[in-house]
Order: structure tokens, then sequence, then C-alpha cells
């Protein structure tokens, strides 16, 4: 049986090694770019970032809304948890959060107690006076 | 024998080149799709500013007319007592510190003339919106136009 010093020392030996590693290094680099790919590209988390988005500009709308409100984030949110604190929203999927801010009058209050919302379809961003709360959607009819 | 060491240490140096041309492509590549996904995420400053700029005449927690009697909110009358830096604390701060890396906004009455900001205005002026507006200073209603200048996120402070 030939040892590895001996299969290095004859170049037959050394040509299947070689041809080892770049079979490695190919399935590396496709492995590699595999990842890249569906971590960065995921739609799941495109959306997150956009419910984000969305929810902190919506928290800003609802402040210079006189009277009460309640609008109704538009898609099915039941992969997502969120997180509404008193200056952000932080949207979870997973490991990967992403945080929002957004600045309210200073008479302004967001209800932080009830302000997390775990994967549920519908989510709803409610004022009620100056108090800004996100909750689940109220069935209707 | 010599031209076997030659062929391994020609593969070797090959395989050295390849693996950086390669590692260089991935990182570019991930700096590409973490570009694109950037782009398709991203919401324009403008649209971002409009938003928080409804509330200088539409709340009156920050300059919007509230009839004393009634307590309505007159959206679109500015109360000219109001229109000072004080009230826009109240209406819009930003933190102290970090605060210049927001939106920052510079409002000006065009004819009444008068102006406040917000606590890290300072002048650097990204885009600028235009409202019509009516203007109460107390005794009579009048026509005035609203000029909001927008200092978006600036990533230091200007010297």
């Amino acid at each position: 049986m030939a040892t590895s010093s001996s299969l290095l020392k004859d170049k037959r030996g050394t040509s299947i090694i070689l041809m080892i590693f770049e079979v490695v290094f190919i399935i590396s680099v496709g492995l590699i770019l595999f990842q890249v790919t569906s971590v960065l590209g995921d739609a799941d988390s495109i959306k997150q970032v956009r419910a984000a988005e969305d929810l902190s500009m919506m928290a800003n709308t609802l402040a210079a809304s006189p009277g009460n409100a309640l609008v109704e984030y538009p898609g099915n949110m039941s992969l997502y948890t969120f997180v509404l604190a008193s200056n952000s929203v932080v949207v979870i999927n997973q490991n990967e959060r992403v945080t929002r801010e957004f600045i309210l009058p200073e008479d302004f209050a967001v209800d932080t107690e009830n302000g997390f919302v775990e994967k549920t379809e519908r989510i709803c961003l409610n004022k009620e006076g100056r108090i800004i709360k996100l909750q689940r959607c109220p069935d209707v009819g | 024998m010599s031209d076997d060491v030659f062929d391994v240490a020609g593969k070797t140096i090959f395989w050295g080149i390849v693996i950086f041309v390669v590692s260089i492509i991935i990182i570019a590549f991930t700096i590409m799709i973490s570009s694109y996904k950037d782009r398709i995420t991203g919401v324009p400053g403008e649209l971002k500013a409009d938003l928080i700029s409804q509330r200088f005449t539409n709340t009156a927690d920050c300059f919007a007319y509230q009839d004393p009697v009634t307590k309505r909110t007159h959206a679109g009358v500015i109360d000219l007592s109001k229109f000072n830096d004080e009230q826009m604390a109240h209406c819009y701060k930003t933190p102290e510190e970090e605060g210049f890396r927001t939106f920052n906004f510079g409002l000006h009455l065009v004819d009444t003339g008068q102006e406040t900001k917000t606590n890290n205005y300072f002048q650097v002026k990204t885009y600028r919106f235009t409202k019509e507006v009516m203007v109460w200073d107390g005794s009579e209603m009048k026509k005035d136009v609203l000029e909001i200048f927008v200092q978006e996120s600036l990533t230091r402070l200007p010297t």
C-alpha cells in the first residue's frame, strides 16, 4: 500500500491528488456562490426589509394624521415577528433582524408593552389619540 | 523526476492564481447582489421626507392651528404663534448626538418671512418642497407658501 509521501513522488499519484483538489475546489466555489445568492437574494429577506421600511414610514405618517386610524399592512406576514419600540420597528425572521427608526412628536407614545406581534398573517398599525400600537388586525364582518 | 517537481510547482502556482481570482469574483458577486438588494428595497429620500413633513401642517402637535374653543385642528393652517424652534422641538426632534445622520428640516414662510428649523439642521439643503398654506396670525388668515428644506442623512458634521 502506498503512503502519502510515496504517492506524491509518483506522477500518477500527484495527478490524482490534484484532480481531487480540483473537484473539491469547483464544488466549494459552486456551494459558496449558491449560498451567497440564496442568503442575499432571498425573497423573504427582501420582503422583511421592505416591511420594516414601510412600517416606519407608516408610523411617521400616522403621527401626521388627525384623529384615530387603523392601517393594515398588505400581504401575508406570517413568516415574521414584529417588535414596535419607542422609536423603531424591528422585523425578525429566524436570526435576521431588520430595524428602521422613526421620530414621533414629543407628546406621542408607542404602546411598547403590546408592541410584539409574532407570526401572524395580518398586522395593523393603530393610532388611538397620541398612542401608536402594532397589533393583529381585527376580523371584519 | 525533475520534470515532475516542475509540473507540481507549476500547478501549485496555477491554483494559487485561480484561488485568488475566484476569491475576487466571489467578493465582487457578493457586493453586486448586496447592492442590488439595497436598490430594490430602498425608498427614495424625497418620499420619506415628504411623509415626515406632513406633520408640520397637519397636526396641532406641530404648527397646525387648533381652535381653542372647539379644539378642532385646521390642517393646512399654520398658527404663527407656534412657528418657532421650541415648538419644532416638540414636533420633530432628532437625537442630540447622532441626529445629523437622519432627516432634518428648515422651514420658511415666504410672505411672512418667519423661519424655524430642527435641532440638527446645518443648512445642507438636499432638496426643497413647497406647500401652499394659510397662516393664522391671531387676528386674520393669510395665504402663504411654506418652503421646506430637507437635509438628508449627513455622514459627518459640517465644519
